[in-house]
């Protein structure tokens, strides 16, 4: 990952106020990579917990992702959106396992609910990510989901990281997400 | 990046990665696609051989011509059609009625997972997209790739560079640990 782009990250949430919503519009060939850097960066500040939601890759295979990435899982609550669609799902303390991305309204209320049960101050919600969404669902229906979910993590003071893929963003849904973050930061070039 | 360096990158990617999707020009395919399964049959004792390009006895020729042993083998063949007879050779294989049939490849692979097969080969998952929408086999592709990660087995997708749009390679890019585009 280029330096610049390491930059960018770590300034990403200067002069935001506390509970920022930040939007990273990331290059696929370096998805991983970048989603990753971005992480560690948010674990960085002191007693924070965090919800990571996973559309694109099941539990135990991030697991093992974070681990060779020396991110610590002990205060991260996951809602894995993959799995149950292939029926591996086995009971775990720190993941839900969700029945679709398709199912929004499950995937709200279980934001929702794990926001609200998490004892931390300081909490962040990382959704990997937007264009898997977009996948799965139609350009409207993510764009009032994201409305929703924007409006929620404001109320419930929750930090918010939000990963999309470059191109993949409906000119639609990135005008909308614009005025409903505060920040857009461009890691594409 | 010469020749050489190309494989012995293929040959790194697929030995430490999971899921990776190989990224061929149409000029290379055939011959690229040698040197790839030579790699796999390598470092897998059990491949599954989804092929969408080439009949069953094609490429059991193929493999006979470039000494790739056909008893790591087992081949979906979604070429042939269900009206073909099986190859006499020590090699098992499941026919599909069409590439269209992504259910029943879907089901043919999850069976092979469920045997123990440790590296599932996709030839070519742009193929798949001649027959359904781009957006229907990214879907497909996502459901494989979840079921094989599943399985803690690991995945080669190939895909010809010119037959997928680029908004389509960002979306398996997202999917797979690692692309390496020739």
């Amino acid at each position: 990952m280029k330096t610049e782009n390491i930059e960018k990250i770590k300034k990403a949430s200067k002069d935001l106020p506390e509970q920022w919503l930040l939007l990273f519009i990331v290059n696929a060939k370096e998805y991983l990579e970048t989603n990753m850097a971005i992480l560690k960066e948010v674990k960085k500040q002191e007693d924070i917990g965090g919800i990571y939601i996973t559309l694109n890759r099941p539990y135990a295979s991030l697991i093992k992702i974070l681990e060779q990435n020396n991110i610590k899982t002990d205060n991260l609550f996951f809602l894995d959106c993959i799995t149950k669609t292939v029926g591996a799902e086995k009971e775990q303390e720190n993941c839900l396992f969700l029945e679709s991305p398709q199912n929004l309204t499950q995937l709200a209320i279980a934001i929702d609910e794990i926001a609200k049960a998490m004892p931390m101050k300081n909490k962040f919600l990382f959704i990997d990510a937007l264009s898997t969404l977009l996948i799965y669902n139609q350009a409207g229906t993510v764009a009032k989901f994201l409305h929703f979910i924007t409006g929620k993590m404001r109320v419930l003071e929750l930090k918010g990281v939000m990963l999309s893929i470059e191109k993949e963003l409906d000119p639609k849904i990135a005008e909308h997400l614009e005025q409903f973050v505060d920040k857009v930061i461009d890691l594409s070039e | 990046m010469s020749e050489e360096k190309i494989s012995s990158e293929i040959e790194k990617q697929l030995k430490e990665k999971d899921i990776v999707m190989i990224i061929l020009p149409k000029v290379k395919y055939s011959e690229k696609i040698i040197d790839v399964l030579k790699i796999v049959a390598e470092y897998n004792k059990s491949i599954c051989y989804v092929s969408a390009n080439k009949p069953e006895k094609t490429l059991v020729n193929l493999f006979d011509v470039n000494n790739i042993d056909l008893k790591k083998f087992l081949i979906i063949d979604c070429v042939t059609g269900s009206v073909a007879k099986k190859e006499e050779k020590n090699m098992a294989t499941v026919f599909i009625s069409s590439p269209r049939n992504l259910t029943g490849l879907s089901i043919a692979v999850t069976e092979a997972l469920d045997l123990g097969i440790g590296n599932v080969f996709v030839d070519a998952l742009s193929t798949f997209m001649v027959y359904e929408k781009g957006l229907v086999v990214i879907r497909f592709a996502h459901s494989l790739i979840s079921k094989i990660r599943a399985s803690s087995s690991k995945g080669v997708f190939i895909v010809l560079k010119d037959d997928v749009s680029s908004v389509l390679l960002d979306d398996l890019s997202m999917f797979v640990d690692e692309v390496v585009e020739i």
